[in-house]
């Protein structure tokens, strides 16, 4: 399993070595440029990323391939995943929800999912967590958060 | 007596211990960096009298560069960019319950940092002065390239990951507009990220956000009552085993305190090298070792006072915190520079005991508002994962109001995710994030100075010194890694 991740590593580097130096390639050119340009130094990263990658990718392919222990399986994984996918939902239904109520559902939800069970405790978890972030933030620091679309119209 | 009394009275004390205060609660927050903390304090100073206003504001970058490593520590999220070092092996004490341990060491080599730094503001402002006068963009790049040397020892076994890593940093590190033409690049016509993505984003997200994902599939860890719950300060024998970490800190520090620019990150992942290197248990750093809490800790607490020495006796801000700093003294009508020292000495002495008081607030502070900080992070896995990543994106939004930012985090965690399932080692691609810059922008103005001829690297005195370092410690840190693997 290593190897094969070592595998998908060197050719991640590699393509996005390619995929950089590309990028770099045609940005355009400015009257105010030196003579490196603003692509040159990139175009140099890339290409020793891409290099190294090729390098990693041959060395894997020539060694002796490890003895793997069992793997972990595909849930811990999912379990990231689910864990993204409210940070997600989090900044997509802030905007809509405002702060506070996006937040506490946001530390519900998170504590529920990571295993929390759900009830009123968790519910109160969510409303505090939401309550000292708002207080420290909007209050304390005068910080900007979204009132929201829906409360805050 | 003559200079004390004056400089004590009034509102310099509360000012202090106020100012510290609010530093280590901004530090402690992902996303409020020191100059932050500090600007959000600026308008109130306009009633002050000049001298309660600077130190306030001194006492608030000393209060959340130390503030930085708490969060660091515990939940393995800097507060701050020059905290990032320190969760290398703060974190992972405090995985082997061993936190209130870490943060008495971060405690007391904050302290020794922060003190000694301030000694050196006193008695050698003039001397160092000259240190910083002497550094030209080639010297500068070079101090970069110094900085990158520490890559294969950060590398944790795999040289060319780490390569591949800082590589993938310092590309990052170019997105945004061209430093010498003003050519937007690899923007894709993002608005947002014209101005660069901040090194703390990178951050927040390889750390913090990477940690939550993995943790969320993870077996509950330790129980509350086999980790530490209180803060354990460290013995005589641990303080005699951390001195040379916290001698390197401090030296260290004090060399990239006074460069205008260079900054407490650079210091903090040099230090932590370095103390590798002279260490007589190289093998424990990455794994729990007190002197790889030490030495970045000792280092980034001297810079919040040699920081100064560059503002106070030429008028050059080399920080954003000391540019910060600078604008608490135009407002008062004060010019930093050699005159200050003629034209306000009352409010240089001030400044001085001002930091002195606010390294001692710092301890006092510390000692009350560690133990229930680990009571925090000693709640119930679930509460406290969600609270976390509430903290985080709050914390994060902070920062420029956008949820641009937020996804920038969350795309850095899932990069964070990946290549720690890959074997990758994070640290290599956070040093290039935040020394890309500094490389680029110095490396092409040194080749516009000399007409594109690279020996200009080599006929600055300052420069050829620094990369001769900089060989010597990477063909050094090289035939290590080899050694160990032969």
């Amino acid at each position: 399993m290593s190897r094969l991740r070592d595998i998908a590593f060197a050719l991640g580097a590699m393509l996005v070595g390619a995929a950089w130096y590309h990028q770099a390639s045609i940005i355009e050119d400015s009257l105010l440029s030196d003579a490196i340009g603003a692509g040159g130094v990139p175009k140099v990263l890339a290409a020793v990323m891409a290099g190294t990658g090729a390098l990693l990718l041959l060395r894997t392919l020539l060694a002796r391939p490890p003895q793997d222990g069992p793997g972990r399986g595909a849930t811990p994984h999912v379990k990231a995943a689910g864990l993204l996918a409210l940070m997600i939902g989090y900044a997509l239904l802030a905007p809509l929800l405002g702060y506070p109520l996006a937040i506490a559902l946001f530390a519900a939800a998170a504590a529920t999912y990571a295993g929390a069970r759900l009830g009123l405790v968790t519910a109160a978890f969510g409303a505090g967590v939401a309550l000292v972030l708002w207080l420290g933030f909007v209050k304390l620091l005068g910080v900007t958060f979204p009132a929201g679309a829906v409360f805050g119209g | 007596m003559d200079h004390i009394l004056p400089a004590l009275g009034g509102w310099t004390i509360p000012a202090a211990v106020a100012g510290c205060l609010w530093g280590i609660f901004g530090g402690a927050l992902p996303g409020i960096s020191p100059s932050i903390a500090m600007a959000l304090l600026l308008p109130l100073t306009y009633g002050m009298e000049p001298a309660t206003a600077i130190v306030l504001l001194a006492s608030v970058y000393v209060g959340a560069e130390y503030g930085g490593s708490i969060p660091a520590i515990l939940i393995r999220t800097p507060g701050t960019n020059s905290a990032a070092a320190t969760t290398i092996d703060g974190y992972e004490m405090a995985r082997q319950g061993k936190a209130g341990e870490a943060l008495g060491i971060s405690l007391v080599s904050g302290l020794i940092g922060g003190l000694f730094g301030l000694a050196v503001l006193v008695l050698a402002t003039e001397p160092l002065a000259a240190v910083a006068l002497a550094f030209t963009p080639m010297a500068y790049f070079s101090l970069a390239v110094l900085g990158l040397s520490v890559i294969a020892s950060l590398s944790g076994g795999s040289l060319l990951k780490g390569v591949i890593a800082a590589c993938l940093g310092l590309l990052v590190a170019t997105i945004g507009t061209d430093p010498v033409s003003g050519v937007p690049r690899f923007t894709f016509g993002s608005p947002e990220l014209l101005g660069g993505i901040r090194p703390i984003l990178i951050m927040v997200g390889l750390f913090a956000v990477s940690e939550m994902l993995v943790q969320v599939g993870e077996p509950d860890w330790v129980k509350a009552e086999k980790r530490d719950t209180r803060l354990k300060l460290p013995s005589f024998g641990m303080m005699r085993r951390l001195s040379r970490a916290q001698v390197i800190g401090c030296g260290i520090g004090t060399l990239e305190g006074v460069t205008p620019g260079a900054g407490g990150t650079v210091a903090a992942f040099m230090a932590y090298n370095e103390a590798k290197r002279w260490s007589k248990t190289p093998d424990a750093f990455g794994k729990g070792s007190p002197e790889g809490v030490a030495a970045p800790e000792s280092a980034n607490n001297v810079v919040t006072a040699t920081a100064l020495v560059p503002l106070l006796s030429l008028g050059i801000p080399g920080s954003n915190s000391a540019a910060i700093l600078l604008g608490g003294f135009l407002i008062h009508g004060l010019q930093p520079g050699p005159m200050l020292f003629e034209k306000a000495p009352e409010v240089v002495a001030s400044l001085y005991w001002g930091l002195l008081l606010a390294n001692i607030a710092m301890l006092l502070l510390g000692l009350v508002i560690l133990t229930p900080c680990l009571w925090l992070v000693n709640r119930p896995k679930p509460y406290l994962i969600a609270a976390i990543l509430a903290l985080v994106l709050s914390g994060v939004f902070a920062i420029e109001q956008s949820f641009f930012d937020v996804g920038i985090v969350l795309a850095a965690g899932v990069a964070g995710y990946l290549l720690r399932l890959c074997g990758v080692p994070n640290l290599p691609l956070v040093l290039g994030v935040v020394l890309g810059f500094m490389v680029e922008s110095n490396y092409r103005r040194s080749l516009l100075i000399s007409g594109g001829d690279h020996m200009v690297f080599l006929q600055d005195t300052v420069s050829l010194i620094l990369l001769a370092i900089a060989v010597v410690l990477t063909a050094w840190s090289l035939l290590r890694e080899f050694g160990r693997k032969a």
